[in-house]
C-alpha cells in the first residue's frame, strides 16, 4: 500500500491523461480515501484551468498567416524516386 | 516514434490548422515577434519541402513542432558568432487590448486581464520551462509526442513539466489572488 508522499507524482500523470488501467483504478480508489491528495490535485487541475482559458497562448498576424497560406498553396515537391530511376538508366547504358 | 494521434487528413490540410499554436511555440521560444513570424514561416517552408516523406497517419503538429524547434536551435548555434538580438515586449498585443472600445464586458475586460497574467508569467519562465508548458498544456501533446520533440526521455519530460508547474504557480499567485481588481503586472 502506498501513502501519500508516493501519489504526488502520480497526480500529474492522472492529470495529463497519462495513467491507465491498474494504476488508473488504484489512483481513483486512492483519491476518494484521500483528502490530501484531492486537495493537491484541485490545485493543479486549478492552474491547468487557468493556463486553458488563456487558449491559444498568442494568435498569429494575418500578414504572417497570408505568407503561409502562400508557402503552402504551391504544389508538393515531387517525391518521384530519383536514386531508383537513376539506376535503371544507369543500368540500361551499362547494358 | 509513434505519432498515431491524429490520423492522415491533417497531412492533406498541409499543417496550416496549427498555425497560431506554432506561432505561440515561437513566440515562447523567442520572445521576438519579428524572430517568431519569421520562425513559423521558415518552418512551413522546410516542411512543404519535406511534406512528402511525411508517412500516412503522422502526427503533423507533432512534427511542425520538432521542424520549427530544429530550425530554432540550429540559427541560435549560427549565431552564437554573431550579434545578439535583443528580445522585444511579447505583451505589446495584450496592451493594445486593454484600449480597445469597451464593447466588452466586465467579466471579459478580467479575462484578457488574467489571459496578459498567464503569457506573462509563462514569458518570465527559462525557455525548457515556457516550452513544455505550451507543448502540454496549450498543444495537448502527449509525454511521448512531447519527448519526441524535444529529444529527451518521457521520465524527463514528467520532471520537467513538474517543476515548470510549480514555478508558474509561484509566479501567478501573486499577481492572480484577487482578479475581481486587475492589475496589470509590469511588463518586461
Amino acid at each position: 500500500m502506498k501513502d501519500c508522499g508516493d501519489y504526488s507524482a502520480t497526480i500529474q500523470l492522472y492529470l495529463d491523461k497519462e495513467l491507465s488501467g491498474r494504476e488508473l483504478e488504484e489512483f481513483r480508489a486512492h483519491l476518494e480515501k484521500c483528502e490530501v491528495c484531492r486537495a493537491e490535485l484541485e490545485a493543479e487541475e486549478e492552474l491547468s484551468g487557468l493556463l486553458h482559458r488563456s487558449r491559444s497562448l498568442y494568435s498569429a498576424p494575418e500578414v504572417l498567416r497570408d505568407r503561409v497560406l502562400q508557402i503552402t498553396a504551391q504544389p508538393l515537391p515531387s517525391t518521384g524516386h530519383a536514386p531508383s530511376r537513376l539506376r535503371k538508366h544507369v543500368l540500361k547504358i551499362l547494358s | 516514434m509513434s505519432w498515431n494521434r491524429d490520423g492522415t487528413d491533417q497531412a492533406d490540410a498541409r499543417g496550416v490548422e496549427y498555425f497560431d499554436g506554432l506561432y505561440s511555440y515561437a513566440l515562447v521560444l523567442t520572445r521576438n515577434h519579428a524572430e517568431a513570424e519569421d520562425l513559423v514561416q521558415e518552418t512551413y517552408v522546410r516542411a512543404m519541402q519535406a511534406m512528402g516523406r511525411l508517412r500516412a497517419g503522422s502526427n503533423m503538429k507533432g512534427w511542425l513542432c520538432t521542424i520549427l524547434r530544429n530550425v530554432w536551435f540550429n540559427q541560435l548555434r549560427k549565431r552564437r558568432n554573431g550579434p545578439q538580438i535583443v528580445e522585444t515586449e511579447v505583451g505589446d498585443d495584450v496592451a493594445n487590448s486593454i484600449v480597445e472600445p469597451s464593447k466588452d464586458s466586465y467579466d471579459l475586460y478580467v479575462s484578457k486581464m488574467e489571459a496578459e497574467q498567464v503569457r506573462a508569467a509563462i514569458q518570465e519562465l527559462p525557455v525548457e520551462f515556457r516550452e513544455i508548458i505550451l507543448l502540454r498544456e496549450y498543444e495537448d501533446l502527449s509525454y511521448l509526442e512531447i519527448a519526441s520533440i524535444l529529444d529527451c526521455p518521457v521520465g524527463t519530460v514528467m520532471s520537467r513539466l513538474g517543476r515548470a508547474r510549480a514555478k508558474l504557480r509561484v509566479l501567478l499567485s501573486g499577481p492572480l489572488k484577487g482578479t475581481d481588481s486587475p492589475s496589470v503586472r509590469g511588463t518586461k
